[in-house]
């Protein structure tokens, strides 16, 4: 009790080594059984089709005002900073790229992360404190294999087409901006997106998106293995799951940033 | 043949297991009793390598399950069947799948196979016709039974049972302990029971292993612990006349 801060500071510090030291080795586990995937493609595709329709709706408004506010924001700094007509000539390209290697990816992890990967933390943590994970384990079933691949190679498959389609969905929102609030044309604004459109940024965003979506659902899985204390658990590993996978992301975002661009 | 040796296990600073030993001949019809909380699911987990104990040695047919790899102990875990505490059904599967589930992915058989093994399973536990329901649509007692269907499923020649008759209605109970005692008698299944029902006990168990205070205080022919003059046993067998 005489240095309860740095006790607890230092504590947390342990601790947060220690949980990306077991996160590391469930990652292995998981590239380990990879090969295997074949085998459980079943589970797979239906993990696939529950990202997906878990959080499109959420995705697809999100994305649509994440657009306009873009296309607003935009307008409102080039204020005072370009000349007159440059403001409008550039919005497209301005809003598209940034969607594209930053708003979409980001924005569209944090929504899977709260959508999906508490999701799995949620379900993988009722199975752990409810012995179906043990009784996976009796009936000689791997649940890394099991339960962890199918999910995870979901995730980091399925995050890059969900940033494409956030990504489509947001122009509609910028568009909806320029065209009826800023008074840009049509042709002005998606030629200015088509002008500055670059392959390394699709790359760049698509990149971010696999990240952030495998490392989601590895979150979940991992957080939802170790849960215990019954319901109580379970409903602490979906908040844990969502906190580490948000931080997860943005601090990736960054890392990725300054190798990518 | 299951040996257990010096067996311990704590939890934080709590001691649960204190210097077991116990061995299980093949085909033995064992029931592990004592009071709640002693630490019976701890030593069944421990007998199938879901805990690890923290000294001690488990030897199945000879083989230290202590000290095996992941792989390895998979392979010995092929030999037995468990029915957990609380069923463990996987409840985003059907009652179908979840008994289907050890054939589908073990073995290369077709599901219309599986599905008539399954069948075939729920009908031995009493409950024929219910594959396409949920876990979530059945009572506690069906989940066990299921339960018990889907650790039979691959016919391990080893079965662990944690408490198999609890929160059935006593016709139920008489038939799931028949049924056990009989795979124990026709079929030579080693049975590892735990119960705290006496009843259940001695229909199921041949001989029974008391848990007391982290070890075996009583190991005895169900005769002789009928008969025991042990204090400790005495008291157990009270309480249980007595409805705890
Ligand atoms: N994973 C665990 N973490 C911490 N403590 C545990 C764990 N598993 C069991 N325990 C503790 O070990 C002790 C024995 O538990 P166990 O489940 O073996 O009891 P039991 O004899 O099966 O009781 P019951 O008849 O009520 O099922 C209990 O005090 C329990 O709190
Ligand atoms: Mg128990």
């Amino acid at each position: 009790m005489r240095f309860p801060v740095s006790r607890t500071v230092g504590g947390k510090i342990i601790g947060f080594f220690r949980e990306l030291g077991a996160f590391s080795i469930l990652l292995g586990q998981v590239f380990r059984h990879t090969p295997g995937l074949l085998r459980n493609r079943r589970l797979t595709t239906e993990q696939m089709l529950r990202i997906g329709v878990d959080s499109l709706p959420l995705i697809t408004v999100m994305s649509i005002f994440t657009g306009a506010v873009a296309a607003w924001q935009a307008s409102y700094q080039f204020q005072g900073i370009l000349p007159g007509a440059a403001t409008t000539d550039f919005l497209g390209a301005a809003v598209s790229a940034a969607l594209l290697i930053e708003l979409s990816p980001v924005l569209t992890g944090i929504v899977i992360s709260g959508r999906t990967g508490a999701s799995i933390a949620a379900e993988l943590g009722s199975m752990r404190v409810t012995e179906q994970i043990d009784a996976l384990e009796t009936l000689a079933i791997d649940p890394v294999r099991f339960l962890a691949v199918p999910r995870f190679t979901a995730g980091w498959f399925m995050m890059p087409f969900l940033v494409i389609y956030s990504y489509w969905i947001a122009h509609f929102g910028a568009f909806a901006v320029a065209y009826f609030m800023l008074d840009v044309s049509g042709p002005k604004f998606f030629n200015s997106v088509q002008e500055h459109f670059h392959l390394q940024n699709v790359i760049g965003g698509l990149v971010k998106a696999a990240v952030f979506g495998g490392g989601t659902a590895l979150i979940g899985c991992g957080v939802g293995f170790k849960a215990d204390g019954g319901a109580e658990g379970v409903g602490k590993a979906t908040i844990r799951s969502f906190v580490l996978s948000a931080a997860f992301i943005l601090i990736a975002d960054f890392v990725l940033a300054t190798i990518l661009f | 043949m299951i040996e257990i040796r010096d067996l311990h296990k704590r939890f934080g600073d709590k001691p649960v297991l204190g210097g077991v030993d116990l061995d299980i001949p093949d085909g033995e019809a064992l029931v592990i009793a004592g009071r709640s909380g002693c630490g019976k699911t701890v030593l069944l987990k421990s007998i199938i390598g879901l805990i690890r104990p923290d000294r001690g040695r488990i030897r199945i047919d000879g083989e230290d399950i202590t000290v095996m790899g992941r792989r390895e102990l998979y392979r010995v875990r092929m030999k037995f069947g468990m029915l957990f505490q609380g069923a463990a059904l996987f409840d985003s599967m059907t009652v179908e799948e979840n008994v289907g589930l050890p054939l589908r992915e073990h073995t290369r058989m077709s599901w219309p196979a599986i599905r008539r093994k399954v069948e075939e399973k729920l009908d031995l536990v009493g409950l024929p016709g219910i594959g396409g329901k949920k876990p979530a649509e059945l009572s506690g007692g069906m989940r066990k039974r299921v339960g018990l269907a889907r650790a039979l499923m691959r016919d391990p020649s080893i079965v662990l049972y944690d408490e198999p008759t609890t929160g059935l209605d006593p016709l139920t109970s008489v038939k799931i302990n028949d049924l056990i005692a009989e795979m124990n008698d026709r079929l030579h299944i080693t049975s590892i029971a735990v119960t705290h029902d006496m009843l259940s006990a001695f229909k199921i168990g041949k001989r029974i292993a008391m848990l007391h205070e982290g070890r075996v205080a009583f190991d005895g022919s169900v005769r002789e612990f009928r008969r025991s003059a042990d204090p400790m046993v005495r008291r157990f067998l009270e309480y249980q006349r007595d409805g705890i």
